[in-house]
């Protein structure tokens, strides 16, 4: 059930946001409940040297018992000089080459910009980071980022915290296809553990998510319920789900009709 | 009076203030902050060499929670 991202081996295939917890606590034990060894991470402009109410220690002390990574990611950029920056600025202050990469080109649905990302993918990946680009479904634009040196991809399921889970089932299905071998993470839009299944069953390598765990009536279970839907979703992708017929098919073997009642 | 801005907010220019100046007259640690300068990254090993000049941009950026 292992694999890889960046040289790095992780059981769990669920990476997790960290925002909007009701409390340090809570987030502490929604990761503990997820298993998940991934945690994304932002960062802010700051005037005042105001503390955080302790998220952040929260994330560090729960990643040095897990042993887990920390994604930090630029979000609110638009354009990939600003990405590049802020990507530099993260990398000094978490001590990681990993980053996610977010350059928006639509303030409405928060849609990525795909040129600005390729650009700032190529200048990232030069600059010797590891690029988790968030990007839309769309495959020609997958195939640049892995041509800019992307070894992962982490299309959207549906718009950021919608959670209406995965709008396009036959582009993801395409580029899991078309892309075979390279490691996809279903990133936004996921709102139910059914949704992170289904991405699961796809032969999406993981998934990524934040709000539905967050904003959760109890975000600690919710994070227990997505663990064990994405660990579901995968055994059922390597199981290998049945084929889909348009008629029933008996699944009790008979010989003929048993009684003959006239 | 000469200003340069720091996370946009206008700040007294003087002659010689250098980053790490800066950061230490705010009582921000040193590994607390990340810096860019006029949208440039500053790494901590170059704070004390980069010079403010009036009109520059100054920001500064801490960690917080994220998706």
């Amino acid at each position: 059930m292992s694999w890889t991202l960046y040289g790095r081996t992780l059981k769990s295939r669920f990476l997790l946001g960290t925002a909007g917890y009701p409390s340090p606590d809570v987030l502490r034990q929604a990761v503990h409940a997820s298993g998940a060894q991934v945690l994304t991470v932002g960062l802010k402009r700051t005037l005042a040297a105001a503390g955080d109410n302790g998220f952040v220690a929260a994330i560090r002390e729960t990643l040095t018992a897990s042993g887990g990574h920390l994604l930090p990611n630029t979000a609110g950029c638009r354009t990939a000089r600003e990405a590049v920056t802020l990507a530099q600025m993260a990398r000094e202050l978490y001590d990681t080459t990993w980053i996610k990469l977010e350059v928006v080109g639509d303030e409405y649905t928060l849609q990525p910009d795909p040129w600005e990302l390729v650009s700032a993918a190529e200048m990232l990946v030069k600059d010797g980071f590891d690029v988790f680009p968030y990007c839309t479904d769309d495959l020609v634009t997958c195939r640049r980022l892995l041509d800019a040196g992307c070894q992962v991809l982490m299309p959207w399921g549906a718009p950021i915290g919608s959670g209406q889970g995965l709008l396009n089932p036959f582009a993801l299905r395409t580029l899991r296809e078309r892309l075979p071998g390279v490691p996809l993470i279903v990133d936004a839009g996921i709102g139910a553990p059914s949704h992170a299944a289904q991405a699961m069953e796809l032969g999406f390598d993981g998934v990524l998510l934040n709000s539905a765990v967050a904003q959760a009536g109890d975000p600690v279970c919710m994070a227990a319920a997505f663990g064990q839907a994405i660990a579901a979703g995968r055994l059922g992708y390597e199981a290998g789900v049945m084929a889909k017929q348009d008629m029933a098919v008996a699944s009790t073997p008979v010989g003929g009709r048993p009684f003959l009642i006239s | 009076m000469s200003e340069f801005t720091l996370n946009q907010q206008p700040q007294p220019w003087r002659e010689g203030l250098s980053v790490a100046a800066l950061l230490a007259e705010q009582g921000r640690a040193a590994d607390a902050v990340a810096t860019a300068l006029n949208g440039a990254f500053v790494p901590r090993g170059r704070r004390e060499t980069t010079l403010i000049q009036p009109g520059d941009e100054l920001t500064l950026i801490q960690p917080i929670t994220g998706g």
